[in-house]
């Protein structure tokens, strides 16, 4: 067992929140916002709430705010709500049912309107804690 | 492993933890926990700190723990610091474990 990842297994069920995470992997039902590194969502697995992420790998069911660097939907996964990401794999056999943000760069027409963009991207980022408050 | 849940040391997990379904019962928390916890088995390693309630069928304890335990068997080893209340039907403590609160049997049903 890798010492520093954290699993939830398959007959668990926990709500709540979970904070200075590393490595999470879910085969149960979580239902929690949740700021890590990596985050795994086994076949079994359910995930509701609010996740921020360097890398989601799906291969279970999710529902809610998805913010991640890389996104990576398996052929089992089911997915609900949003998901904003920089890089996204979505395998043939994915159901997704969600509203898909690509970030990666928010270039504006112009670069003389790039601090204009960064402007747009924090309001962007605190409409996004606000919504995560919400969820809480 | 799939169905053992594994809090490691650096997690912080505050709300209500259920595991009692028959997929996966164990609980090992190495990290810290706030809330009310359900399972079967229940390990919390030495370093791992628990508030809250721990309903369980054996409970072994090497971290700290404030709050109530509710198990059949527990065993507090050398590293366990406890503080509250225990209602258990077997009791093992190891020289070294600092316990205070009250400790009763576990009524019958």
């Amino acid at each position: 067992m890798a010492e520093k990842m954290t699993t939830i297994g398959a007959g668990a069920h926990f709500k709540g929140k979970i904070s200075n995470a590393s490595t999470i992997e879910v085969s149960g039902i979580v239902e929690a916002d949740v700021a890590t590194e990596k985050l795994t969502i086994n076949e079994s697995g359910k995930f509701g709430g609010s996740i921020h992420s360097k890398l989601v790998v799906v291969s279970g069911s999710y529902d809610g705010n998805m913010v991640a660097d890389s996104v990576w939907l398996m052929p089992s996964s089911r997915v609900s709500g949003e998901i904003k990401y920089k890089s996204l794999q979505l395998d043939r056999g994915a159901a997704l049912n969600c509203r898909v943000i690509q970030n990666w760069d928010e270039k504006t027409p112009s670069d003389t309107e790039a601090s204009a963009s960064e402007d747009a991207k924090k309001i962007a980022a605190t409409s996004n804690k606000d919504n995560s408050e919400v969820k809480a | 492993m799939a169905d053992v849940t594994y809090i490691s040391p650096e997690i912080m997990m505050e709300g209500t933890l259920d595991v009692t379904s028959a997929k996966g019962s164990t609980v090992v928390l190495a990290g810290h926990f706030k809330g009310e916890m359900r399972a079967v088995d229940v390990k919390l390693e030495t370093g791992s700190t628990f508030n809250g309630k721990i309903f369980a069928h054996s409970t072994e304890v090497g971290g700290k723990i404030n709050g109530d335990i509710e198990t059949k068997s527990l065993k507090l080893t050398s590293s366990a610091r406890f503080e509250g209340s225990i209602l258990t039907d077997e009791l093992a403590i190891d020289v070294g474990a600092e316990v205070s609160g009250s400790i009763s049997k576990l009524q019958k049903s």
